[in-house]
């Protein structure tokens, strides 16, 4: 029973979680993320636009499911938070010493904070124009841009890019 | 000014194909000329380049996730079945119908009788036995927290059920509605909100969650309906704390 439009929200299920697990790095928080973004999807179906590019509208619905996931927790007290430092044991306190080399560029994303991770994540590695990413995160393209730029920045220092 | 300022953000922009003929030509003047902005715009060529090349290693979706999904859009694709051929059609915008998924459908018992029947009363003798459900809201202690306890916190009732207040809300009437979740010792948990009338609280929705997550997320898709809810009641911002403490303050006194 997949008509295109189904299609495409199956297709883009990888992107989708990964974009998921880049703001909350919780392999199940992410599963659940995703599936909220495919049933407010399926809801507001009418509401896309068929000239714009399906990833873009989705990514928007699944960070606007985080922030009501993280608002929703935060009042109940659990350790969910828009606003999170960087948490990787042992690489965090040194996670601005350029000494400190990583070999994978993802695993070195991980340690930025979330407002530079959500938008290399969508520029980058989705290929989203400014214009979408900041459409998408709800904010102007010039913050798109300082955000982006600080934090192709800090990546170069982590991964030795000189 | 005779010169565009080389700032980060314009060599990027440049990097990452954003700029328009003449601002491009900008920037590979300014980096043929300048070795700092030509060892800028490698940087930000190369981590671009390192995140796409890194960035085909998708990270699998589980079974699980991928048959979660596959069912919602099969229930989806009967819907649309049932009334029309247009699902055939990608993308064409529908007209707005409002209905329920199936899938959340299954997870929700929406107290359609709450407005008529229970009422929270303020206070009385505890049930016998710890409600389940919906059943549940009438529990008569819930109304007593809900006149004193502030947002964020949580107490034990004396049927062992859990109740955290969570948000409060003054709709048009400037009438105090509070968003609460219950949760009994057996896992059940009823997400509601109630709204002042009287000296009573009256549940104007109430989502029941199923009772196999404990401690966990209420089906994604009931919190949506919450949501949607709260929207559509006009109560979509929360209170502050003190323009709760006021609220409450106001309230009838304690009996």
């Amino acid at each position: 029973m997949s008509d295109c439009f189904s299609k495409a929200l199956t297709e883009k299920l990888p992107s989708l979680r990964r974009f998921a697990l880049s703001l909350c790095r919780n392999g199940d928080i992410a599963d659940d993320l995703v599936q909220i973004t495919i049933e407010r999807a399926l809801r507001a179906r009418s509401s896309f636009d068929p000239n714009s590019r399906i990833e873009a509208w989705l990514f928007r619905i699944l960070k606007n499911a985080w922030i009501d996931m993280v608002r929703r927790n935060r009042v109940r007290g659990t350790e969910l938070d828009v606003d999170d430092s960087p948490q990787i044991a042992g690489e965090t306190q040194h996670a601005g010493d350029a000494r400190l080399m990583f070999v994978s560029v993802m695993k070195a994303v991980d340690t930025l904070p979330l407002e530079q991770r959500e938008v290399l994540l969508l520029v980058c590695v989705e290929e989203l124009s400014y214009a979408e990413a900041a459409d998408v995160l709800d904010v102007p393209k010039g913050t798109i841009m300082s955000r982006l730029s600080r934090a192709r920045s800090a990546l170069a220092d982590r991964v030795g890019i000189k | 000014m005779d010169r565009t300022e080389m700032t980060d953000e314009l060599i990027m922009a440049y990097a990452d194909g954003e700029l328009g003929e003449s601002e491009a030509r900008q920037v590979e003047l300014a980096a043929a000329a300048d070795p700092e902005v030509q060892r800028k715009l490698n940087r930000f060529t190369e981590t671009a380049q390192r995140l796409r090349a890194e960035a085909n290693d998708l990270p699998p979706v589980s079974d699980d996730l991928a048959q979660r999904v596959a069912r919602m859009l099969d229930a989806d694709g009967q819907q649309n079945e049932a009334g029309a051929e247009e699902n055939v059609v990608a993308f064409k915008p529908k007209t707005w119908v409002r209905y329920w998924p199936s899938a959340m459908a299954a997870s929700i018992t929406l107290a359609v009788g709450l407005a008529a029947g229970v009422a929270l009363a303020p206070s009385g003798n505890g049930p016998a036995d710890a409600p389940i459900g919906v059943a549940a809201l009438a529990d008569p202690e819930i109304s007593n927290v809900l006149s004193t306890l502030e947002s964020g916190g949580s107490t034990v009732l004396t049927s062992g059920a859990t109740l955290n207040v969570i948000a409060s809300f003054m709709d048009a009437n400037s009438v105090l509605c509070r968003e609460f979740d219950y949760e009994a010792l057996d896992g059940q948990s009823v997400v509601s909100v109630a709204c002042q009338e009287g000296d009573d609280w009256r549940p104007k929705i109430a989502i029941a969650s199923s009772a196999e997550t404990p401690g966990t997320y209420a089906p994604a898709s009931s919190l949506d309906a919450l949501e949607a809810w709260l929207s559509s009641s006009g109560l979509s911002h929360p209170l502050s704390k003190e323009d709760e403490r006021k609220a409450l303050d106001t309230l009838a006194p304690e009996m």
